[in-house]
């Protein structure tokens, strides 16, 4: 059968129109579900980086309530002070990634910490960076030190399935637990990724681990993207750091 | 044709991935693990089956000089449903799936199948077609992904299997198979394999 062009570009007109409906309908209908998946999704991994996670099988709600009950979430700029957010914005509305286009200055960077009773447990704050192919989203909890690895997480990647994929997983994550990110002389070093397991009478083994193998670009990434995020809340740290140790030597002299 | 013989033709004497050589651009690059092998297959089934049924149902309204833009608009819009359905009710998988879905829009046994079987065929043996050439697919990739977690990673959907006794003695992971070049070893011995046994040639 021949067709004319009219007939033809009626056609595709009608199916077009056909498609685009079909899928505008589909995303407007599913896109609430699919917010609150991505909403669950981040809190469910601060909780994971906090170790509130432990089973790894939790409801959405169970989720939603443990954060709420366990997690508080401010913002720090630069200086590490801490800034009050205009009404009608709250921290899961900063976005780390547009802040960095920003000038310095105005950076706003999120932080989320844990409270068991009055004290703080945790602190957590977001990761993100490129690594081989993709840009890497995640999370780091440090212990109330501001030095000790508590945990990471990473949640969204699109690194070479089975290799650089890979820091998804818990062996590659578990690896950081009890790592340090400043040495003895308070400088922020952060953390190194080895290709090798780190020699075990390695001087800086408490900031060394060992790289996945065949993602070698990835780990670099991560090392870098880790590095850079500390970096800007090393005023911050710097800041309770001081005052955690004052408040030993106040507690010694008693 | 009879549908029988539609639905398993294309899963072993005519199989897209070992027979026509299609779709080798995902086998390799989404079998690292048996997961993503997995879910890939299931995925491209869906599609191809649905593909199928649409294409079918309106091949005698389609003008031949735009039949390929019309088909790929269907695939399109296929593979970003069933994307937007997985972010909504398996936020998990879709995460896995995620840089995948681009890989089925550009799959050649998607097309392959809406031009050499849907355009000229009623619905219901296009469906059957689809499904048994998503099941042929994944059968292959099924393979090539469980050998390539078990001998590059030693585990199998995550869990070892390989027995710890087995590393004390010295023996380990093969580099090879988590890359991609052992991916296509492997799928060249099961084209080898395959062949050998059904006596299938490339015509001169």
């Amino acid at each position: 059968m021949r067709h004319n062009n009219l007939y033809t570009f009626i056609f595709i007109t009608i199916v077009t129109i056909i498609c685009a409906g079909l899928l505008s309908s589909a995303a407007y209908l599913l896109k609430e579900k699919q917010q609150t998946n991505v909403e669950v999704d981040m809190k469910k991994n601060i909780l994971k980086a906090v170790k509130l996670l432990e089973n790894g099988k939790m409801s959405q709600q169970e989720i939603l309530d443990s954060y709420n009950n366990n997690i508080e979430s401010y913002v720090v700029n630069n200086l590490g002070i801490i800034i009050e957010l205009p009404e009608g914005i709250s921290v899961a509305d900063i976005d780390p990634e547009k802040e960095d286009t920003k000038p310095e200055k105005e950076r706003l960077y999120p932080i989320y910490v844990k409270r068991t009773g009055a004290e703080i447990s945790a602190y957590c704050v977001p990761i993100i960076g490129k690594g081989l192919w993709s840009t890497m989203y995640g999370y780091l909890a440090l212990e109330p030190d501001l030095n000790t690895i508590l945990g990471i997480t990473f949640y969204k990647q699109g690194e070479t399935p089975g290799l650089g994929s890979e820091v998804e997983s818990e062996g590659f994550q578990n690896k950081f637990i009890g790592k340090e990110i400043w040495d003895k002389d308070n400088n922020l070093v952060s953390i190194n990724i080895l290709k090798l397991e780190p020699a075990s009478d390695s001087p800086s083994i408490k900031h060394e681990i060992a790289g996945i193998s065949g993602a070698t670009k990835t780990g670099e990434g991560v090392m870098n993207l880790l590095l850079k995020d500390l970096l800007k809340y090393e005023n911050y740290f710097r800041k309770i750091r001081m005052r955690n140790v004052q408040e030993e030597v106040v507690t010694d002299v008693e | 044709m009879s549908n029988k013989k539609t639905f398993f033709e294309p899963i072993i004497h005519n199989n897209p991935i070992t027979i026509q050589i299609l779709g080798i651009c995902s086998a390799l690059a989404v079998t690292t693990q048996l997961k993503p092998s997995l879910v890939m297959g299931i995925a491209v089934t869906v599609i191809i089956a649905l593909s199928n049924l649409v294409i079918s149902l309106i091949r005698s309204f389609i003008p031949k000089k735009i039949r390929i833009i019309v088909e790929m608009t269907i695939i399109a819009t296929m593979v970003i449903l069933v994307d937007l359905i997985l972010r909504a009710y398996l936020f998990d998988v879709s995460k896995q799936l995620s840089v995948f879905v681009g890989l089925i829009i550009t799959n050649c046994i998607v097309l392959g199948r809406l031009e050499g079987f849907a355009l000229i065929n009623k619905p219901i043996p296009s469906i059957l077609d689809g499904f048994g050439n998503g099941i042929g697919y994944s059968l292959i990739l099924v393979a090539v992904g469980a050998t390539r977690e078990i001998f590059g990673a030693g585990t199998l959907l995550g869990y070892s299997v390989i027995p710890q006794s087995l590393y004390n003695v010295g023996y380990v992971n093969n580099g090879l198979m988590v890359l991609a070049p052992g991916a296509f070893f492997l799928l060249g011995l099961i084209v080898w394999l395959q062949r050998s046994i059904t006596g299938h040639y490339e015509e001169e």
